[in-house]
């Protein structure tokens, strides 16, 4: 079920993607950690986060997520998150997070 | 059933993969209890590991799971640090904390967390199925 993590970031007329699959957990967040940074430091307007291919989420991912939309909050942005399913579903939910992100199946 | 490995976040895939598998001992068990459980058993994982272990590198870490169709028990051992899995104090999840979330979601997650410090510290995690929770009365 767990697997190494991969992302990947598409920039489009202001905007921001990122594709989350894999493990995104207490072993893999410091992989993603320099590809938020970089996100946060362009000042997109909008940041859409697809985990639809992540099948694996702990605290220390959700901290990563939860860094990431306030960064870009701060800096004027929003950040959604869609493609939620399965066990990172039941985790933002759990922390109350899915409507934060605006948690959606797809988008 | 028992395994025993480095409690390092390398194997922590690992760990969690072997949990999934035992998880489909546990009959009644649906994907929302497979869930529940092997993510309040990764956090437990990161805990021991980040804070148990937080001077050593050569710890290990023992599970031993006793599982019926209804429940199971994962019974966590290491000889490390002194872990607070107390979780007496939720985090304020309005605020959107970045940390600090572990524990509580250990708690919220299975139906009885019970921690013994000591050589070794033992952390117990049990979960019911909901036909389990029906036979009790719960």
């Amino acid at each position: 079920m767990a697997t190494e993590m991969n992302c990947v970031r598409t920039d489009n007329n202001g905007e921001s993607r990122l594709e989350l699959g894999g493990a995104l957990d207490a072993l893999t967040v410091r992989d993603i950690r320099p590809v938020i940074d970089a996100v946060v430091a362009d000042r997109p307007r909008r940041v859409t986060v697809d985990i639809d291919k992540l099948n694996l989420i702990d605290s220390s991912g959700v901290g990563a997520i939860v860094s990431l939309f306030k960064r870009v909050k701060a800096n004027g942005g929003t950040v959604v998150v869609v493609g939620a399913r399965e066990q990172p579903l039941a985790v933002f939910k759990l922390l109350k997070l899915d409507r934060v992100f605006g948690l959606t199946s797809n988008g | 059933m028992a395994f025993r490995l480095r409690a390092s976040l390398e194997r922590r895939h690992l760990a969690i993969d072997i949990v999934s598998a035992i998880v489909g001992h546990v009959a009644k068990a649906d994907r929302n209890f497979r869930h529940e459980l092997i993510t309040a058993f990764g956090e437990a994982f990161n805990n021991i590991v980040i804070h148990g272990y937080r001077d050593r590198t050569d710890g290990m870490l023992d599970v031993e799971a006793e599982f019926s169709t209804e429940q199971i028990t994962l019974r966590l051992s290491d000889t490390g640090h002194e872990v607070d899995f107390a979780g007496l104090k939720p985090p304020d999840l309005d605020s959107l904390p970045e940390g600090g979330m572990g524990v509580f979601m250990i708690h919220a997650l299975v139906d009885e967390v019970v921690y013994h410090s000591g050589t070794p510290n033992v952390l117990s995690l049990t979960k019911r199925t909901a036909a389990a929770s029906e036979n009790d009365g719960h």
